[in-house]
């Protein structure tokens, strides 16, 4: 579960990215953060995840304030950044060990879950080499599979399916929904309304740092009758 | 040409905003600026009196143009030595150098505006070597009013001739030799070829050590020596551009100018040629794609723990990346080896000093301090001269938002990085330590109280630089290069290490040698270590949380 409570974040003391941005996220449900770029969708992730403080505001996974207790608060998720390039001179496999590791995940499990998933991503025979050496794909596969490796009750994913081939991207979108019907929440920023109206139980829409709407698809569709998604959301940001 | 302009100026836009990686200035790091003009001053003076006593022994034998010839051959030399290392950063494995290829562009265009950049890179080395020697000569000398127009437009075209011949060998190599398209590759030869060249200019400086002040003017005034020659036929245009302001001739400056032209044209006439059959492909790293089996599946999958995972990641990062593995870890080894040949070379063939080595009597009591502060400066020299901790988070970059949104704490992150820098400067105090037995013949108590000493001022410098980097992390950068070689920081903790090493020697005769006092300070040290590992810990907390990216 996620409580976002008022959040704002203003940055250099003049742009104001988020502006009392406040929604509850329920386990059990995926939710799409969807917002034309600048929006204040990656800052608000960003604050989620203890990477940003907001200037305002509370946030709480599974009841625990990433601000008060953020060690406890980081355990609950597992974070897919927007840029996959990270250490890059490390093998995929030693990646995905140090992971292993900070998560304090046993041995038998991670490579269970290695296995498991390098099979679901076709990784096996890149494992050994080094993340450099990957595709951008290959590379956004390796950062997914770290988080999977410690099978977090809460997904923040940004931008997650950018760059992947429909194998994979199929492949993700099925964990997902495997991990949601476990009883589990899976947040998400994408651009693509199709993943959106495809995936989601919910969607938020966000521009210029405030929440349009938060709701289901099929509500937001009965609102604006005979109007396609797309229209939907050029109506819904360009009134903001 | 108006696509040159357009390009040269995005590129000087983008490098010297980056430059210093930060775009708010607080209050600490203009002090910091400040510190850093001072901690100047003393060299830069040195070098002023140097030319200035120069001047006054070479006016008697009017060879005064010496002292600039002296000047120039220096800079060209320096910036032809740093050209190996800058033009395959700039030309080859910049970050822009696949945007670039993929526009409307021609070769010489894309290589003019990067060699006009690289030329902007070395005004800061050029003006801080020359100006103090300059001030010296217009003081001693008192040129007219058109020494200062030449000297400024000489001064502004010295990084040319160079940085032109600098790239056109480089340019070469990298479209006729495929090994060096490997990024990683090319960044170990070159660097271990520099590093060697260093310790072989080292063994032959050590070699004419013992030349007279006499022999060496001789050998100077004489002109006709061949390295000189080697100096002239490498920068055709300085013989003209000093005589043109040693007599003022304006002819010699012209024929400065029209060199300094000749030698741009052929550049970019070569690298019409070459340029492109060199970038292309330049950024490809090759991989196996083979399957590992299953004993080293298993041994890659082995729990370590959090703290160990994370110190060994540092490790890998830092052994894998060649301009870390040349700065960080690299110095460790070289600095003993320099000392073996340099000193144990001379022990062999000296007399002197091979008689002196073996009438030390280490047990001898009077020289206890001496020892135990050799001991420290050892520490604090193997320790600053790693630049780990110092540039421990400014490697990180833009991934910083990593340390963030993990599940371990700050302070535990920052004690792995730590532990890094303490692991590599142990090494290095090691097998510096084992360079001095195998010469010096020390006495074990004295090598147990060198290393005691030396863990202290190892302990003090890491955490020392750990702090300074948490003030000041440089996050924002094109290359890793620019991470350790452009981060202040590193000059930050080099001064104090410098003074805390030299320091207690001046002090040595005011202070009484025996055990009590070596006890003394190594409590004293105790003392601030402990200090400073608590400020670290404080800081990782707080510095951490208040970074935001």
């Amino acid at each position: 579960m996620i409580e976002i409570k008022n959040i704002s974040k203003t940055y250099s003391g003049q742009v104001k990215a988020v502006n009392q941005l406040s929604l509850t996220v329920e386990a059990g449900e995926i939710i799409g953060f969807i917002g034309p770029n600048g929006a204040g969708k990656t800052t608000t992730l960003k604050m989620m995840t203890g990477i940003l403080n907001p200037d305002e505001g509370e946030i709480l996974l599974n009841g625990i304030n990433i601000q008060s207790s953020p060690l406890k608060a980081k355990q609950q998720f597992g974070f897919v950044p927007d840029t996959p390039d990270i250490f890059l001179r490390l093998k995929g496999i030693e990646y995905l060990n140090f992971m292993a590791d900070i998560y304090d995940v046993d041995e038998n499990t991670r490579r269970e879950r290695i296995h498991k998933y390098a099979e679901a991503f076709q990784m096996t025979s890149a494992l050994n080499d080094k993340i450099l050496s990957y595709s951008h794909g290959m590379r956004q596969k390796i950062v997914v599979m770290g988080v999977l490796i410690h099978s977090p009750s809460i997904w923040i994913l940004d931008e997650p399916l950018t760059g992947l081939d429909p194998q994979s991207a199929f492949a993700l979108k099925e964990m997902m929904r495997e991990h949601v019907s476990l009883g589990k929440t899976v947040f998400f920023s994408t651009h693509v309304l199709e993943v959106a109206e495809k995936l989601c139980s919910k969607v938020a829409i966000i521009n210029k740092g405030a929440l349009l709407y938060f709701g289901s698809l099929e509500q937001l569709k009965l609102d604006h009758p005979n109007a396609s998604l797309e229209d939907i959301f050029l109506k819904v940001t360009q009134n903001a | 040409m108006r696509k040159f302009k357009a390009l040269f100026i995005v590129m000087l836009k983008n490098t010297f905003n980056l430059l210093d990686g930060r775009t708010k200035r607080s209050k600490l790091n203009k002090f910091m600026g400040l510190f850093l003009v001072v901690a100047f001053m003393p060299t830069l003076f040195s070098l002023y009196m140097l030319a200035k006593e120069g001047l006054f022994m070479l006016l008697p034998i009017q060879q005064e143009g010496l002292v600039l010839s002296l000047l120039f051959i220096a800079l060209s030399s320096v910036t032809f030595f740093m050209s190996i290392f800058l033009v395959p950063a700039v030309y080859y494995f910049s970050k822009d150098s696949e945007t670039l290829l993929a526009l409307p562009l021609k070769p010489e265009e894309i290589v003019l505006s990067k060699f006009c950049l690289s030329v902007v890179y070395e005004y800061l080395t050029t003006f801080l070597l020359a100006i103090p020697v300059l001030v010296a000569y217009v003081q001693v000398m008192n040129p007219d009013v058109f020494f200062y127009v030449k000297v400024l437009i000489i001064l502004l075209l010295s990084p040319v001739v160079p940085l032109a011949f600098g790239a056109i060998i480089i340019m070469v190599i990298m479209a006729f030799v495929p090994f060096f398209k490997n990024r990683d590759l090319f960044n170990y030869a070159s660097g271990f070829l520099a590093l060697a060249f260093a310790i072989g200019i080292n063994v032959v400086v050590g070699g004419t050590a013992s030349l007279s002040q006499e022999k060496l003017l001789q050998m100077l005034t004489e002109g006709n020596n061949s390295l000189l020659a080697i100096f002239r036929f490498m920068f055709p245009n300085l013989p003209f551009a000093i005589q043109s302001l040693v007599d003022g001739s304006w002819l010699s400056f012209i024929l400065f100018l029209v060199i300094t032209a000749l030698v741009v044209l052929v550049f970019l006439y070569i690298s019409k040629i070459v340029y492109f059959i060199g970038i292309i492909g330049v950024n490809e790293t090759a991989a196996g794609r083979k399957q590992l089996n299953l004993k080293a599946y298993q041994k890659e999958t082995s729990t370590k723990g959090a703290l160990m995972s994370y110190f060994l990641k540092e490790m890998r990062l830092m052994i894998r990346t060649p301009i870390y593995l040349l700065n960080n870890i690299a110095t460790a080894f070289i600095l003993p080896i320099i000392f073996l040949v340099s000193i144990g070379g001379n022990v062999g063939g000296e007399e002197e000093l091979s008689t002196f080595i073996k009438s030390i009597d280490w047990t001898n009591p009077d020289l206890l301090l001496m020892v135990s502060f050799a001991g420290l400066a050892l520490g604090l020299m193997m320790s600053t001269l790693n630049l780990i901790t110092p540039t421990a988070l400014s490697r990180e970059g833009s991934n910083i938002f990593f340390m963030k949104y993990i599940p371990m704490s700050y302070v535990k992150q920052i004690q792995a990085k730590i532990l890094s820098g303490l692991v590599v400067s142990f090494f290095g105090i090691l097998f510096s330590l084992i360079a001095a037995v195998v010469i010096l013949r020390m006495h074990p108590i004295v090598i147990i109280l060198i290393l005691v000493m030396s863990i202290q001022g190892m302990i003090f410098m890491n955490y020392l630089g750990m702090i300074v980097d948490l003030i000041r992390p440089k996050l924002v950068w094109e290359q890793e290069a620019a991470a350790v070689k452009q981060n202040l920081n590193a000059a930050f903790t080099m001064i104090p290490a410098f003074a805390l090493s030299f320091l207690p020697f001046l002090l040595m005769k005011y202070l009484p040698n025996n055990w009590f006092t070596v006890v003394t300070i190594f409590v004293l040290f105790s003392f601030v270590n402990w200090m400073l590992i608590r400020l670290t810990t404080r800081m990782s907390i707080t510095k951490l949380h208040e970074l935001e990216v």
